[in-house]
């Protein structure tokens, strides 16, 4: 199963410390890239793809609230399809399943084999299960829209789609234990536990919220608090025990790799796993404060979100001291640039949220905007900028050609940055404002609502900002998927190691 | 609702389970024992430690950093004039 890697005979003079792929008898890197290939390139395709979907989506979502009359029929023909009520869950599943997860497993994929040190093994089968996953997305997404999505958020897909998506997730995760299985590392990284980690809890989470919800196969659904209960264990669960541990552990690989230098404290970072793992789980239910359901229930949960702090400064101070004297390089590097970015804002929103656990914040935030600006802030700030940055290190690797355009790089990068803030900006303001007149019983609901349009106009713009920063970022992705392969020297593409 | 307690109780035991034999592994098999060479465990002849290894395209990183480096030379230079 695995064999010797840290060894004396593998060092050379340029190379301070041994490697773990030793140049006689094993892999190199650079075929795990090539075997890796069309499988992620699939997954990142279709995972633009739905990234515009899904801003296209988000921005009309946005822009009805406050113009609802906007695009609600034409020429005597009614657009119900596209009422409020169904592209909101459409923008949010799309944006979660397609992009986000789709993006996600791609990265997860590349991350495994070559934390494995081994090429892709069964890279049709990888294949067929991105294939199916999108058929599912597709069908889930037309569902939504036609009327037929559930009505439980994050699982608003219909049981059609869910079934489609719950084989991939399957596939994905047998396949990843038989890759964990076959790796040739004696040691295990960081990264690697995160994603074997997200990879097993998903598709439990995943499965376990159809059954107990949706009931595909019995005829018991929970219902009344429990029903609410399950609901956000699972919703809160998908942002942290499969976002967050894909994101961080793309985090822990890049920033590293593409500054030269280890991680500062590999102390550090198994405690910001390990507890990120034991507290993580029960966090959910502080989505439920001041509801119908056992105090106990919800005190536990805000003693868990507020306990999150550990694994967030372990990561945060980690991070921020292996990047210290490096900061310069992030200038000359687009991929740190985004995943910098991505941890700087995953530290925001996780501080963020456990500050919102507390009732005493909660009772202001709960049921405005300021919650989806810390919903942006998270998937987007952090989850969506790392996994930008992942795509701009490993797509050159894949396709044998350096990005065509620093220009458009940078264009993509301020846009969404400048975007993202901007949002998060308006919402955290607006939804403040909101909560605190909401509690005021002087100020009736319209005259609130009123006062919230326009930092909703904000928000549209933000989104706007956002939709253009996706559209360039989709015009280079696809350039380079089918201009011919120009090649090209650079550490982007092994010219280093011949000249050694 | 006995099979909503059988799904719910029977989870709790299996990731519960789970989580304790993978620390249990780790323990054993000294995943927690070298931790400095572990850290370095990414980089390799291929990709070497303490270089840069993604630019932006077409940029040549050692001039760029030169150039930096003189322009913050003069910059000191001019506050010294001053």
């Amino acid at each position: 199963m695995s064999s010797a890697t840290f060894t004396s005979e593998d060092t050379d003079k340029t190379v301070v410390n041994s490697s773990a792929f030793p140049s006689e008898g094993k892999v190199t890197r650079q075929e795990i890239d090539a075997s890796c290939g069309i499988p992620v390139l699939v997954f990142y395709t279709t995972a633009v793809i739905w990234l515009l979907v899904g801003s296209l989506l988000g921005f009309l979502a946005s822009f009805k609230m406050h113009d609802p009359q906007t695009l609600t029929g034409l020429f005597g023909i009614d657009f119900g399809w596209l009422n409020f009520g169904r592209i909101r869950p459409a923008h949010l599943n799309v944006v979660g399943y397609g992009w986000a997860n789709i993006a996600g497993v791609g990265t997860a994929i590349w991350l495994m084999a070559r934390l494995s040190g081994t090429t892709l093994r069964y890279p049709l089968l990888v294949t067929a299960a991105g294939v199916l996953y999108n058929i599912g997305v597709l069908s889930g997404t037309i569902g939504i829209l036609i009327g037929q999505g559930n009505s439980i958020e994050w699982l608003e897909f219909p049981p059609y789609a869910t079934f489609m998506i719950f084989l991939a997730y399957a596939i994905i995760g047998i396949w990843a234990v038989d890759m964990f299985m076959n790796r040739t590392t004696k040691h295990v990284y960081v990264s690697q536990w995160y994603l074997m980690a997200g990879f097993f809890w998903f598709p439990w989470l995943y499965g376990t919220a159809q059954i107990l919800l949706l009931d595909p196969l019995w005829s018991e659904p929970a219902s009344g608090a429990v029903q609410g209960i399950v609901n956000w264990w699972y919703g809160h669960n998908a942002l942290g025990l499969w976002f967050t541990p894909i994101g961080l552990a793309t985090a822990y690989y890049m920033i590293p790799k593409v500054i030269g230098r280890p991680v500062h404290s590999y102390h550090l970072s198994f405690i910001g796993f390990w507890t990120l793992a034991f507290f993580y789980a029960w966090n959910g239910a502080h989505h439920l404060i001041g509801g119908p359901v056992p105090a106990w229930i919800v005190t536990a949960s805000v003693v868990a979100s507020v306990m999150m702090v550990i694994p967030v400064c372990t990561v945060a101070i980690n991070h921020h001291i292996t990047m210290k004297g490096h900061f310069h390089l992030l200038k000359y590097s687009p991929t740190l640039r985004f995943v910098v970015f991505g941890a700087m804002a995953y530290t925001l929103t996780s501080l963020q949220g456990s500050m919102m656990a507390v009732p005493y914040i909660n009772k202001t935030t709960h049921f405005t905007h300021y919650t989806v600006g810390h919903a942006h802030i998270g998937l987007y700030g952090f989850f969506t900028m790392v996994m930008f940055g992942a795509m701009y290190y490993i797509v050159p690797r894949l396709v044998g050609s350096e990005w065509k355009s620093a220009r458009l790089i940078n264009i993509h990068f301020w846009l969404s940055a400048a975007g993202i803030l901007l949002m998060f900006g308006v919402l955290t303001l607006g939804g403040w404002i909101q909560g605190v007149l909401l509690n005021d019983a002087s100020w009736n609901f319209s005259e609130i609502t009123q006062i919230t349009i326009p930092w909703l106009r904000g928000r549209s713009l933000s989104g706007a900002m956002l939709t253009i920063a996706h559209l360039v970022f989709a015009f280079h992705f696809m350039l380079m998927i089918f201009s011919p392969v120009t090649g090209g020297k650079g550490p982007m593409l092994f010219a280093k190691p011949e000249t050694k | 609702m006995i099979v909503f307690y059988c799904i719910v109780f029977g989870m709790i035991t299996f990731i519960g389970g789970s989580a304790l034999y993978a620390f249990y592994w780790a323990a054993t098999t000294g995943q927690f024992a070298d931790f400095e060479n572990s850290a370095e465990s990414i980089f390799g002849d291929d990709e070497p430690l303490g270089e840069v290894s993604d630019v932006y395209p077409g940029m040549n990183l050692e001039e760029e950093l030169a150039r930096a480096e003189a322009k913050r030379a003069e910059a000191k230079k001019g506050n010294i004039t001053k």
